[in-house]
């Protein structure tokens, strides 16, 4: 679905050493799920604002469901092919009335106005906030917020979905309730692009890209990557409390069979090894 | 955001609500052409009239349409007093200092709060009842003939209603400023209006950095959802029902008989 090659970009141009992204490769395949891992300037949201051509290409290629993101004539099959959600939730409201917001994409891709009604209630169906047609996105919860903002993108039925560290800004339970969004939409078939720094949220991943300096550092399954020190340890980032508690124990003399990645793994272990 | 500013839209399905939007803000123009050229106790009791039933129609909250010009009390005492005192010179009830309140300025007084009043409703009656993108179309509409003189109507009609939505993101912003500074010393209650106003002056800068990082991000986003500045939107078809007709026909019957009888 998306096959990144040696891309290449910096913010600010010639003379300007500093790369945000530098040789950066990474394929996602259809319906996968992948999470992509890395701290404040590591160059992952330039990669998610490439994968939805809002920036120019400066170097290497980058193709998305076949198209290609330099060549301006797909500019509009791409955005409609690969949605994108911000991090921000009061920033990507156009209109004071959920129903209109989710419309604007629609109309904006010529969608006829007949279908408009139908698509804007399953795709609140399918994010959980039917009902909520007429109510105000600026006076619903971050979770609710981000949710809608999720439908908005949905409405317009693209077959990837970027997700630019949409909990970023939430509380634990928005948190919550937009990762259980996005797992069943993974369910349904999307595929899935999720930026993040928050090291919890790869667990539900199929696939874990450690990212760092502008160039992918590691990939693999979340039990490899989240449970390998070195790595995490060169991206600068903590593991998962369950992670390290396994480390811990390990260090003071109890040896897990299985490194657990959520809680209730590491309970179940921690049992069975008793 | 505790409470809604009136004037926000508040969703509905009354006659006024399936009105088409640009009919509505032609009918509003023509009602306040009525209303500036009012002179005589019948024509505001005519409009007083029309507001009411129009009230009724919309189905709206009587807070939601009043609470904006009660929320403005102090102003319209402030023109009230201006009016009385300062309107004439002439044939005062007494003279102190700059000071002359006159009958003459006494009934300019009622005018113009009444209208002003007037006004305030009619426009909170607008808002109210449509939605905001739909505004944008009843702008893109009205605004068409500029296209004539080659000006990117559909972006200024699109740059208009996104101004509006983010007035109350906005307010919001520059509160939580201000209680930064407040929690960092700066002082906002004092009494000297000297002082006040040079402690609003620091507020500016953040606000506006603020707004120009929204501004940034919300033009990423709608790119992103495919918006295409200069085409697309606005090319929604609005059917126009009888009851549009019916609509201007009235206010335009209304607005004539303000001009030219009353």
């Amino acid at each position: 679905m998306i096959q990144a090659k040696d891309l290449t970009y910096s913010y600010r141009f010639e003379g300007s050493k500093y790369k945000t992204l530098d040789g950066f490769t990474l394929s996602v395949r259809s319906g996968e799920f992948v999470v992509i891992l890395g701290h404040n300037g590591s160059g992952k949201t330039t990669f998610a604002r490439h994968c939805n051509a809002l920036l120019p290409m400066q170097g290497g290629s980058l193709t998305v469901s076949g198209m290609d993101v330099g060549n301006k004539s797909c500019l509009w099959d791409i955005r409609r092919t690969c949605g994108m959600v911000f991090q921000n939730p009061d920033n990507q409201f156009v209109s004071s009335v959920v129903e209109e917001d989710l419309a604007f994409g629609l109309r904006n891709f010529g969608v006829p106005e007949a279908e408009i009604p139908l698509r804007i209630e399953k795709a609140l169906e399918t994010v959980g906030m039917s009902g909520f047609e007429k109510r105000s996105p600026h006076l619903l919860s971050g979770g609710q917020k981000q949710r809608i903002a999720i439908a908005g993108v949905l409405a317009v039925e693209p077959e990837i979905l970027v997700l630019d560290e949409v909990t970023a800004m939430l509380d634990p339970q928005g948190r919550r309730e937009v990762l259980s969004t996005v797992q069943r939409l993974h369910e349904e078939g999307k595929t899935i692009v999720m930026i993040s720094h928050y090291i919890e949220e790869a667990v539900l991943a199929d696939r874990v890209v450690m990212v760092h300096d502008g160039r992918v550092v590691d990939e693999g399954p979340p039990a490899e990557i989240l449970t390998d020190m070195d790595v995490l340890r060169r991206v600068g980032m903590l593991p998962p409390v369950t992670v390290q508690a396994y480390y811990d124990l390990k260090a003071a003399g109890v040896k897990l069979d299985l490194c657990p990645l959520t809680m209730e793994a590491l309970v179940e272990e921690l049992c069975r090894s008793h | 955001m505790s409470v809604l500013p009136t004037g926000l839209y508040q969703p509905g399905q009354s006659v006024l609500h399936r009105l088409c939007p640009w009919v509505k803000v032609l009918c509003l123009l023509l009602l306040l052409v009525a209303v500036v050229t009012t002179s005589t106790i019948w024509g505001y009791v005519l409009l007083a009239v029309l507001c009411a039933c129009l009230i009724v129609l919309s189905k709206l909250q009587l807070q939601d349409v009043f609470s904006s010009a009660w929320r403005l009390r102090w102003f319209f005492a402030l023109i009230f007093l201006m009016n009385v005192c300062f309107f004439s010179p002439d044939d005062p009830w007494v003279e102190w200092w700059i000071f002359t309140p006159s009958y003459a300025g006494l009934l300019q007084a009622v005018h113009v709060v009444l209208r002003v009043f007037l006004l305030l409703v009619m426009s909170n009656l607008l808002t109210a009842t449509t939605a905001p993108l739909a505004m944008t179309d009843a702008f893109h509409v009205l605004l068409s003939p500029l296209k004539l003189l080659r000006l990117p109507v559909g972006q200024i009609a699109m740059i208009l209603s996104v101004a509006m939505q983010f007035i109350p993101t906005l307010f919001e912003e520059a509160d939580a400023i201000q209680k930064a500074q407040t929690a960092r010393g700066a002082r906002f209650d004092s009494r000297k209006l000297t002082e006040k106003a040079a402690a609003v002056l620091p507020l500016a800068v953040p606000i506006f950095l603020a707004a120009f990082k929204r501004a940034d991000e919300l033009s990423l986003a709608m790119e992103a959802r495919g918006y295409r500045a200069g085409s697309g939107m606005g090319g929604r078809s609005q059917h126009l029902a009888w009851r549009d007709g019916a609509a201007f026909v009235l206010c335009a019957a209304l607005c004539a008989v303000q001009l030219f009888i009353l």
